[in-house]
């Protein structure tokens, strides 16, 4: 059996003291699949995210990725799109993508050009004169167009628009080596319930429930959006 | 990796301070003219005085009218230095700050490349840039006294009232290839202090950055002057300034007090080996924990 792309044991971060954003948490992802992470606001999955790319430090627990522990080489093989835009403005697309060539050898320059086509964006557009939904759409072209084993979205749906979600769900689904693990974060579960190969729901910095989807919806009768209101509903009033 | 790094890093500053510098430099140009010309009207107003006849009008006004261009140029030229030099300190201080500390940070630390690779990446380019600035800055100054000592030499008579040699000797190679030697280690020297205060300034914004997730710029000022006035002052400042000031005492001193030169010489050249060792050294370690705080601490929420 492949090994895990990642496993986290008994991950704890806390920003003030005595108040835990992620309180021993464990979570294993299998290659390729995809993974919903989903949960309220304030639940812990972005700060999970950050964890696994590198950006926070874990108080505890650890992390490893493709079996070795998480070092700043374990960048080369996650592709992080985070929720906010992350390139400075006066970049332009056609020098994003020089930047990425230049720093991650499994980038596909032609594959992001194609997309960035779909999608209509000019390469030659400055990142100041884009609008905030296609300033996001680039981002994740870029993230989308790297060869990498483990692919981390953190509301990659959040801000665009019907249509682009569309093609941004049909981008993941299509552009991800089928060896590669993507994990999802997203308030939108309707909308990404489609793509998903495993769910887990998390609450109060800990799995609440996870498993296949597919296996979930059969035996509850529910989708995953209906068993989301019900199982955090429940766990509000408990 | 390094190399990549340092190529974006040193490309991202390139096309401002190229046209800064440019800027800079034909301000000095036309500063230094207008300097020339006020010394020339002084120098030629003193010779005419000198010579015991009283200036007419016309040449009165005529003085009057260069000295406002002169005072004018001057200000400008003392004030674009300042600018031009700490501009280029603060341009070095945010690209540091932006890369590692706001959303970009995302993807700088998201890079498949070490903490400290980027750290020293950062700080190669802004002491690159530092110390062009400073060339760039030193040449103005020299133009600025290389017009005055042209406008004294078209003045007849104007040696006999100002002291054109002393400023002329600027211009003329150090006492001998031992001179020369100790120019290079006190220009050395001043690149190790310039180095030092450099990684004060990141070691400062790291902490403050990584240690208060709110009002960051403000913790940065508050962190700066508490380290400038704990570590800054008593360290860098006091050890290396003092040690310079030192070796001009015993520069004066040693050549009277040795009855061989070149024993001066080469105590001279111990001190100021010393201070650059000691700068480099404190540069180092303050370098050392910034990238160790970025390994360990780096929580960017």
């Amino acid at each position: 059996m492949n090994q895990p792309i990642l496993v986290c044991e008994k991950l704890c971060k806390s920003y003030k003291r005595n108040v835990p954003v992620l309180d021993e948490l464990d979570f294993v992802v299998e290659p390729g699949r995809i993974v919903g992470l989903l949960g309220p606001n304030g639940c812990g999955k972005s700060t999970l995210l950050k964890l696994i790319s590198g950006l926070l430090t874990p108080n505890s627990g650890t992390i490893t990725i493709c079996g070795e522990p998480r070092s700043e080489q374990s960048n080369a093989v996650i592709s992080f799109l985070p929720e906010r835009p992350y390139f400075s403005s006066a970049m332009t697309v056609n020098a994003m993508m020089d930047y990425f060539e230049d720093f991650y050898t499994d980038f596909d320059r032609s594959l992001c050009e194609v997309m960035l086509k779909d999608l209509a964006i000019d390469p030659k557009a400055r990142m100041r004169t884009l609008s905030k939904g296609t300033k996001e759409k680039v981002q994740l072209v870029l993230v989308m167009a790297r060869r990498a084993k483990l692919y981390l979205l953190d509301e990659p749906i959040g801000g665009v628009d019907p249509a682009a979600r569309e093609y941004i769900l049909k981008t993941i689904i299509g552009n991800y080596n089928p060896e590669a693990s993507v994990i999802i974060t997203t308030h939108l579960i309707a909308d990404v319930e489609g793509v998903l190969d495993d769910f887990a729901f998390v609450d109060a910095g800990k799995i609440a429930m996870c498993g296949n989807a597919d296996e979930v919806r059969e035996q509850n009768g529910k989708s995953l959006d209906e068993l989301f209101r019900e199982v955090f509903r429940c766990s509000r009033n408990a | 990796m390094f190399k990549k790094c340092l190529k974006y890093d040193l490309k991202a500053f390139a096309k401002i301070w190229l046209i800064a510098a440019a800027v800079m430099l034909v301000l000095s140009v036309v500063c230094s003219i207008g300097l020339g010309s006020f010394i020339n009207a002084t120098a030629s107003m003193a010779v005419i005085e000198g010579q015991g006849s009283e200036p007419d009008s016309l040449q009165i006004m005529s003085l009057v009218a260069r000295m406002c261009i002169g005072m004018l140029c001057y200000i400008v030229l003392i004030y674009s230095l300042v600018i031009f030099l700490g501009g280029t300190s603060i341009m070095v201080l945010i690209r540091y700050y932006t890369k590692f500390f706001t959303d970009q940070g995302y993807l700088t630390f998201t890079l498949p490349v070490r903490r400290s690779t980027q750290f020293w990446s950062k700080a190669i380019a802004g002491f690159v840039y530092t110390a062009a600035s400073g060339v760039v800055a030193l040449i103005s100054i020299l133009m600025a006294i290389g017009s005055v000592i042209i406008a004294l030499v078209m003045t007849p008579n104007a040696a006999e009232s100002f002291p054109i040699e002393e400023l002329t000797s600027i211009f003329t190679p150090v006492n001998g290839v031992c001179g020369v030697i100790a120019l290079l280690l006190a220009i050395l020297l001043i690149a190790a202090i310039v180095f030092a205060s450099m990684m004060m300034n990141y070691l400062v914004i790291t902490l403050a950055a990584t240690m208060f997730r709110k009002l960051k710029i403000l913790s940065v000022i508050v962190s700066y002057y508490v380290v400038n006035n704990i570590i800054a002052v008593p360290i860098i400042y006091v050890g290396t300034y003092g040690l310079m000031f030192a070796l001009m005492f015993l520069a004066m001193g040693l050549e009277t007090m040795f009855a061989v030169p070149v024993l001066a010489w080469l105590c001279i050249y111990a001190l100021l080996l010393l201070g650059i060792v000691a700068a480099v050294t404190v540069g180092i370690i303050l370098a050392n924990f910034t990238v160790l705080r970025l390994e360990r601490k780096l929580n960017l929420a």
